[in-house]
């Protein structure tokens, strides 16, 4: 084997083993029972597959609540971010502008600030406005944070389709909006779909502003936050495996096109 | 079936002038092709007429209708593109109906039947269930010329629909494209950059240099008789030679000790001769005297670049004639077939 090649595997595998072995850990806890958890050393698979630990998990009180806030969270987040974000990615895509080069940078320049610097003066802005504590007010965080992927990412999309194809529909007796229907989005949605997926995926992963943002309307990750010193082990593992085997499904589910968003071509 | 009017046409994009004063008419069912480098504005122009760019000032007519302010799907055009344009969701058979779709123009059964119609017309009839990206390039264009015919357009507008085909292809299409269309009789606008292409289709030719129609005329007209400098050197292949000719007495002129009758008027003009418009002089009648420099034996004909003081002037002749490089020719213009041009204005001069 050569030197380089083995170098390369090594990476990937440490890659690999580096993502890999906390999600093990998670799973084996999280189906081994409860007397597996302080159980050393750790057999390959759990002794006995139980799921004791996620049926106490869903049992507690305010977990099904959080969970449902969670995916209201992240469906809001989703449909702001395309409703607004592809607007603007066709605009980007097919429209010169003045500062449309710094507009482009803008988006890009939300992301530069950190999270906390976005969310403790939005805590004081949203309780004047009297939405503190609402599934909203997190979503409109979430839209924050997810809308420049949403914008960027849809105008690469538009512009994959070509100008000729919407000015043939135009000159075929379609209007602006029909030749969209028409043409462009069919084209683009499997690509919208997939942003659409990633918007999901990082509200649904994000703590700091949920938390910060809620007292009793917890999504799932600020109510496992916020619980996790009072609880047993066993249910803060089986917390952390139901909330990344989502995440884990749908960016699998959509790689393809996440290939496809940083520019890697893999077709 | 409409005639075009197109009236004091400007465009600019920012600092460039893509069209300076534009004014054309194209007659009812007459086939109208622009021609021009690129980067003369005849694609501008085009577009202008389907609506997909706004002049900045000027007047477009299709039939009686005004229709520069209106948007593209109200100006009854269809067009033809130079990347094909075909929808690569769609089938064949949905490509072609699309406009018909979009315009709720007659029933299922008459959609169907026009474009069963549309697709014989192009001969991709077996083709309609197949989606687009299965097809070769050049019956992705058979597709657009389809679907194009399908919406029965007032007006057909094409942007160098051949330019993507390889060279065998494109032959083929551009025999078959001058049947179909001539079956049509549909008032046509062409773009191309190909001499070739736009002599073998157009009823007319408007050359285009820089923003201006230089020469509208048939095709014929603008070989023999070019209106410029520009439009003589490029139709016709090899391009027009260019003599500098002096006066030597009203209506005489001299090119080196060669003299010949001309216009009355003016002190100094370029004579413009087709390669193929000289012939081979006999001993002691006067000629111009040339050195032969390259010799290309074409088949139909043979092809000889000579030195004549300096200059380079392009000879058509036999395919027989036993020429060298290093012999030396005297070569005799024919008499009709002088063309005389002003070298200030560019423009040419009647004799």
């Amino acid at each position: 084997m050569k030197p380089r090649r083995f170098l390369y595997l090594s990476l990937a595998l440490l890659a690999s083993v580096w993502v890999l072995v906390p999600i093990y850990l998670l799973a084996i806890s999280a189906f081994g029972g409860p007397e597996t958890i302080n159980a050393w050393p750790k057999g390959l698979l759990p002794a006995r597959i139980s799921t004791a630990t996620l049926a106490f998990f869903f049992a507690v009180r305010g977990v099904w609540d959080a969970i449902l806030n969670s995916i209201l969270v992240a469906a809001l987040t989703m449909a702001m971010s395309i409703l607004l974000g592809a607007p603007a990615g066709y605009a980007l895509a097919r429209f010169v502008f003045p500062g449309k080069d710094g507009y482009r940078l803008l988006v890009l320049l939300t992301r530069a600030f950190p999270i906390a610097i976005l969310a403790l003066p939005l805590t004081v802005r949203f309780i004047e406005i009297g939405i503190y504590d609402t599934v909203f007010a997190v979503a409109l965080v979430h839209t924050a944070l997810a809308l420049p992927f949403a914008i960027l990412v849809s105008s690469s999309l538009f512009m994959g389709v070509p100008k000729e194809l919407e000015e043939a529909a135009w000159t075929l007796g379609c209007s602006r909006f029909q030749a969209f229907r028409e043409v462009v989005w069919p084209l683009a949605r499997p690509g919208i779909a997939a942003t659409m997926i990633f918007a999901f995926v990082v509200s649904w992963n994000e703590v700091f502003a949920a938390s910060v943002l809620t007292l009793r309307e917890r999504t799932l990750t600020a109510f496992l936050l916020t619980s996790l010193n009072e609880s047993p082990l066993h249910f803060r593992f089986a917390g952390g495996l139901f909330l990344i085997v989502p995440a884990l499904v749908f960016i699998f589910a959509v790689r393809r096109y996440l290939f496809s968003m940083w520019g890697i071509a893999n077709r | 079936m409409a005639r075009i009017l197109v009236e004091d046409i400007k465009k600019t994009f920012g600092k460039f002038v893509a069209l300076k004063s534009v004014t054309m008419e194209v007659a009812d069912g007459e086939f109208t092709v622009l021609l021009g480098p690129s980067g003369c504005g005849k694609t501008t122009l085009l577009r202008i007429i389907a609506g997909l760019e706004t002049a900045d000032r000027g007047e477009v007519r299709i039939g009686e209708r005004r229709v520069d302010h209106l948007p593209p799907r109200s100006r009854n055009i269809a067009m033809v593109f130079q990347n094909y344009a075909v929808f690569p969701h769609m089938t064949v058979f949905e490509n072609i109906t699309f406009g018909l779709r979009m315009q709720k123009r007659g029933s299922e059964e008459e959609i169907r039947r026009t474009a069963r119609w549309a697709a014989e017309l192009v001969h991709i009839e077996s083709q309609l269930d197949k989606y687009t990206g299965q097809l070769s390039g050049g019956q992705r264009q058979r597709v657009a010329v389809a679907r194009a015919l399908a919406v029965r357009p007032q007006v057909l507008l094409m942007d160098e629909p051949l330019s993507n085909l390889d060279a065998l292809l494109r032959l083929e299409m551009r025999a078959e494209l001058k049947t179909i269309l001539r079956e049509c009789a549909t008032t046509t606008i062409y773009v191309t950059h190909d001499q070739v292409e736009a002599m073998s289709l157009a009823d007319r030719i408007a050359i285009m240099h820089g923003g201006e129609i230089e020469q509208y005329d048939t095709p014929l007209e603008i070989y023999r008789n070019p209106a410029t400098l520009f439009c003589g050197g490029f139709i016709g292949s090899p391009p027009m030679n260019f003599l500098e000719a002096e006066a030597v007495a009203p209506g005489r002129w001299r090119i080196g000790d060669f003299e010949l009758a001309g216009p009355a008027e003016g002190a100094r003009l370029l004579l413009g001769i087709r390669p193929e418009d000289l012939e081979p002089a006999g001993e002691g009648e006067p000629a111009l005297v040339g050195t032969v420099q390259v010799v290309e034996p074409l088949g139909s004909h043979l092809l000889a670049t000579l030195r004549l003081d300096g200059r380079l002037l392009r000879f058509a002749g036999d395919a027989d004639l036993p020429l060298r490089p290093g012999d030396t020719l005297r070569l005799r213009p024919r008499a009709d077939r002088l063309r005389w041009f002003d070298p200030e204005s560019e423009r040419a001069v009647r004799s």
